[in-house]
């Protein structure tokens, strides 16, 4: 009977050391690559939308430091690495054609958050999701935003993505001037910033620490093509009878880095 | 942003997000749904202890909803009727998002159309406030500068939620109504 315990104890050692061994294997697959964004300030330009009347409020924006912000959407080889070391609660879903280099899809924002919480663990550094101020500034290097589209060459990826939702690998939506990819892809990106119905919350200033947390709100913006706010546990959306804009065809999310 | 896009968007208006089908394992599932105490379409105050021994199906919108309300809570109402004596097993909720001009008696009158056993349920600002918060869902209400007239931005996916309250899974648009009796009855079933 002992011996049998020592065997069970030995067989369950070495698929521990070689599980930690795969794992560490993956994570030299799975890097998460970031660019720093220079500190500086801008205007944030907020939908002020309505039945009536089109417009946007002005919320002035500075950063005292430089913001690492990940170069890519969270991948789905990284999020199934997660959910191989029990971070995360289900692998990947994908559909035909796409790999485990395209982005991550068909999450919510608790699963964004989960998996931010995972990360940091995992390398343990402090990684979370964007605010929308971050977002908005990596995206269109602090310059006005409005009724602009970023000048990407789509080329031919243009007409896949207008006739496909599927996710493209990573990289495919080609760099903004900062090295930024996929800004605009077909993957909207869920933000730590919440949705308010009044002008003063939507203009006033919160912090990471703040926002970074479920009890914050219920409602999340979602940045991408567009902008939209949807309920955090929505993780696909669509346009159904007298709906939205251009809908996101997928969500998913990048990280930053917080560097203290 | 494009002009012409936002434009499309409200002229249409309310933005239906929503999603497929999905099993209570997503992430957050449960924190969605709670405690409420409104008043319901005959007056009475209630809370979510009153339709505990049923399942319930709820749904945020308001009676001057141009679009998307008729259509969830007419796809609501044919996926009920492809249950058998649904009305022993699921409440159909209606909470408006429009206290003001939703009455207890013209919510009455707007289920009707749809089906009497339908329950609208309404309250002050501050309680629907938190039921909103409650199920993650919300509403904005947009002011004409030029009149009286207003309307509201609103969530509006369907919720199913279990004998308990608790949430099982939520039917966008896309869904078919077949498809959302199918999962109803399912777990109604199985439980």
């Amino acid at each position: 009977m002992i011996t049998h315990n020592v065997i069970t104890v030995l067989i369950a050692l070495l698929i521990s050391i070689s599980s930690a061994a795969q794992a560490d294997d993956q994570l030299n697959q799975v890097d998460y690559p970031l660019i720093s964004v220079p500190k500086g300030h801008y205007t944030l330009y907020i939908p002020d939308n309505n039945f009536f009347k089109l417009g946007y409020l002005e919320k002035k924006v500075s950063f005292d430091s430089i913001i690492h912000i990940g170069k890519f959407e969270v991948s789905n080889r990284l999020w199934n690495l997660c959910f191989k070391l029990n971070g995360c609660n289900r692998p990947v879903m994908m559909r035909e054609g796409e790999t485990l280099d395209s982005p991550v899809v068909r999450v919510n924002w608790h699963d964004a958050y989960g998996f931010s919480k995972w990360y940091s663990s995992y390398t343990n550094k402090s990684y979370r999701l964007p605010t929308e101020e971050e977002w908005v500034y990596a995206a269109y290097l602090g310059k006005d935003h409005r009724n602009i589209e970023i000048q990407y060459d789509y080329s031919d990826l243009n007409k896949i993505r207008e006739i496909s939702k599927k996710t493209m690998p990573l990289g495919s939506f080609k760099e903004n001037a900062l090295g930024f990819s996929d800004y605009q892809g077909n993957v909207w990106e869920w933000t730590l910033t919440c949705w308010y119905a009044s002008e003063e919350k939507k203009l006033k200033e919160y912090s990471s620490a703040e926002l970074n947390t479920p009890q914050a709100c219920t409602t999340r913006i979602v940045q991408g093509e567009n902008r939209s706010h949807i309920p955090d546990f929505i993780m696909d959306t669509y346009s159904g009878g007298c709906a939205t804009l251009e809908p996101a065809a997928n969500l998913g999310f990048r990280l930053v880095l917080e560097e203290n | 942003m494009k002009t012409s896009m936002l434009v499309l968007f409200f002229y249409c208006f309310t933005p239906a997000w929503a999603a497929a089908p999905v099993d209570t394992n997503i992430a957050g599932a449960s924190l969605i749904g709670g405690a409420f105490n409104l008043i319901n379409n005959t007056g009475k105050q209630v809370t979510e202890r009153d339709y505990q021994d049923k399942y319930m199906l709820v749904f945020f919108g308001f009676t001057n909803c141009p679009s998307v309300c008729p259509l969830g809570l007419s796809r609501m109402a044919k996926a009920l009727k492809k249950i058998d004596n649904f009305e022993d097993k699921i409440t159909p909720l209606f909470i408006t998002v429009d206290p003001e001009r939703d009455t207890p008696e013209r919510m009455t009158l707007y289920l009707e159309q749809y089906h009497s056993y339908f329950v609208g349920l309404t309250g002050s600002d501050a309680q629907l406030e938190q039921v909103s918060t409650a199920y993650r869902a919300y509403s904005f209400k947009s002011q004409d500068p030029n009149s009286d007239s207003y309307s509201f931005d609103h969530s509006s996916m369907i919720y199913f939620m279990d004998k308990e309250g608790r949430y099982i899974t939520h039917f966008s648009n896309q869904i078919t109504v077949d498809e959302m009796s199918s999962i109803i009855r399912k777990n109604i079933e199985e439980k």
